[in-house]
């Protein structure tokens, strides 16, 4: 098997978008998300198997577990499914525009478990396959499927219906 | 857009019934891509970052050749670049590129052709006849398989004084031939081990050169030698996936002495030898199993120990014998296949230890004999076929049930000019009687049809 370390850069190129994405999306810090994505690479790289030995939910998972650490710094949070906790202060180097704009779907994901969120978040968000977020959360795939779509109907129900509207139009407008 | 549609079809097929909704659930869906909070990537982050992650892997300790030692470190080389590699990739991890694992590629049946051409035949017409030589007796007087169709007729062989013919007496249960096919393995020639270890070296730091530049690049063998009192040279060959530890003679006194009988160790004494010595440098037997001593060397060390011979064996050869599904393989001298280790008698140490790390087999079904008359033939036909002398004493060799084997025959393919070895389905008899000037413990009748029933060459 090929361990080879210039695979590595060539993995960083591929991945480092989503990572960077998916560690933002939970931090809400430009500043922040860059040192974990700085520390999830150097770990990564530390742990390197060889191209062939990782799957796609690998760096994810280094990638989840230094957000749990990090939360778990700040002692805001001992828990990775509690960290969109969008009732909460999340930081206060949390970039303004994003903030606004997770405030208005944060009602409606207030509704959903911290699994959901997770699922809904990786799925819609982070774009991660369904196969990908199974491995990452240690579920089969058809559970985080219909956790999914279950998740996106009670989102549905609980989303305001006049903000829902009015959301609707804009995105309407937008396209 | 296009997103929305994709997620809302993987979710219109896990509840086909909410395309009734649809409009409502790529509302949600719409709403929650809008919301995505944006992740704006600073094209410096992205490269401050990836110039860190080169820099530390160039931070990995190095080989730097410096050029004035170039000549000197010739030898020395192989080994450190091994060292790097072993240290920086766990290269001979269970996971890596030298692990002891079998690789089995199936293929269609049939596939290598048909197998007892010609030259096929010749050659183990020879191969058999080498061995064949009986101990304490004229070599000619062993019969000498099918030679009487070969080189030995030309050359007007010497007929013994007392001529001796052995003659097979099965009397073993009813053989039963239930396969009417059965899996036939060639060695794949090819391997990728070479060219991937090439890889990694080129990767090395030599200040005068840069390894990089060379294209296609493959290494053929790697040694390593301990400069110690009683080290060991190790050395792999990466063509055919071949090791081998032997004594880097240097580095050891010469024995002076002929062991003594009283001084011969017992059987488990000198395997315990080789399996200390496995367990010492961490060789991975999972390919092997339980060891065993060949049949010479408990001979030589048997004669020596009542006087029938006045030949100190100086070392014993233990075999961990190769298991490829789930059977022995047996080589053509009639030896079992397998990982060696050459035991010295005197100073009980291992002299030298070879075999494969990893085997790459391509495995083909072929059509196996299922007439159990045809094997007895071809066991009586070993004799009948073989060199004639009126007037030959007839010795039985007595042969007991048999149990399936696998063993080692080659094949010559015209095409490429190459002979390939192949694992053939075969049934092993073993002799059962004391039979004088006969050292051979087994008889072998390979069982894909064609050769069982007309290569009486095959049977020793």
């Amino acid at each position: 098997m090929e361990r080879e370390q210039s695979g590595f850069l060539e993995y960083y190129d591929q991945y480092f978008k989503k990572v960077y994405g998916f560690v933002y999306r939970r931090v809400l810090s430009r500043e922040t998300a860059e040192d974990l994505t700085s520390e999830i690479f150097i770990k990564a790289l530390k742990k390197w198997p060889g191209r062939e030995m990782v799957s796609g939910a690998w760096i994810f998972m280094i990638a989840r577990n230094l957000v749990i650490d990090y939360y778990r710094t700040k002692k805001e949070t001992t828990d990775i499914e509690t960290v969109f906790d969008l009732a909460g202060p999340i930081n206060h180097l949390v970039d303004v525009a994003n903030r606004q704009s997770v405030e208005k779907i944060k009602t409606a994901m207030g509704y959903l478990s911290a699994r959901q969120r997770q699922i809904v978040m990786m799925r819609l968000w982070d774009e991660l396959s369904y196969k990908e977020i199974a491995e990452l959360l240690e579920q089969s795939e058809a559970s985080v499927k219909m956790t999914c779509l279950r998740s996106l109907k009670t989102l549905r129900s609980y989303l305001p219906e006049k903000d829902f509207i009015a959301l609707v139009i804009g995105l309407i407008i937008l396209n | 857009m296009e997103k929305i549609e994709q997620i809302l079809e993987e979710l219109f097929m896990i509840e086909p019934e909410l395309k009734n909704r649809s409009i409502e659930i790529r509302q949600v869906v719409a709403l929650m891509l809008k919301e995505r909070p944006q992740a704006e990537i600073s094209p410096d982050f992205f490269n401050e970052l990836r110039s860190r992650l080169m820099d530390k892997i160039s931070e990995q300790p190095q080989l730097v050749v410096k050029k004035f030692i170039w000549p000197v470190m010739a030898l020395t080389s192989a080994s450190v670049l091994l060292l790097v590699i072993v240290l920086n990739n766990n290269y001979f991890s269970n996971k890596g590129l030298l692990s002891s694992q079998i690789y089995v590629n199936s293929l269609s049946d049939n596939y290598f052709g048909k197998i007892g051409n010609d030259n096929q035949k010749e050659m183990l017409i020879n191969n058999t006849s080498n061995v064949s030589a009986a101990r304490g007796v004229s070599v000619n007087t062993i019969p000498p398989m099918g030679v009487s169709k070969g080189l030995a007729v030309d050359q007007k062989m010497m007929i013994p004084d007392n001529p001796i013919k052995y003659k097979m007496i099965y009397q073993g249960d009813e053989i039963k031939l239930s396969d009417s096919q059965g899996a036939v393995y060639r060695k794949n020639k090819h391997n990728q081990s070479g060219q991937q270890l090439a890889k990694q070296i080129q990767k090395l730091s030599f200040g005068f050169i840069d390894l990089k530049k060379f294209a296609n690049t493959k290494l053929d063998s790697l040694s390593l030698k301990e400069d110690r009192p009683n080290g060991y040279v190790f050395s792999v060959n990466l063509e055919n996936n071949s090791f081998s530890i032997y004594q880097n003679w240097e580095k050891w006194s010469q024995a002076s002495e002929t062991i003594k009988k009283e001084e011969l160790p017992d059987r488990d004494k000198i395997i315990k030898v080789a399996q200390d010595f496995a367990k010492q440098y961490k060789l991975d037997l999972n390919l092997y199993g339980q060891p065993q001593m060949i049949e010479a060397s408990k001979m030589a060390i048997a004669d020596y120990q009542s006087g029938r011979s006045d030949y100190g064996p100086e070392s014993a050869t233990i075999v961990f014998p190769l298991i490829v599904d789930k059977q022995f393989v047996y080589s053509n001298d009639g030896s079992i296949d397998g990982l060696t280790f050459e035991v010295d008698l005197r100073r009980l140490v291992v002299v030298n230890a070879s075999g494969n790390f990893s085997i790459n087999l391509e495995k083909s079904n072929y059509e196996l004999e299922s007439d159990s008359q045809k094997i007895k033939t071809a066991l009586a036909k070993a004799v009948q076929d073989g060199y004639e002398v009126d007037g030959a004493k007839e010795i039985e060799v007595i042969l007991g049930s048999p149990k399936k084997i696998l063993t080692k025959i080659y094949q010559y393919n015209a095409e490429t000019n190459e002979n390939y070895e192949l694992f053939v389905p075969a049934l092993m008899f073993p002799v059962i009687n004391q039979v004088d000037g006969y050292y051979q413990k087994q008889v072998i009748i390979p069982l894909v049809k064609d050769l069982a029933d007309s290569q009486p060459s095959l049977v020793r």
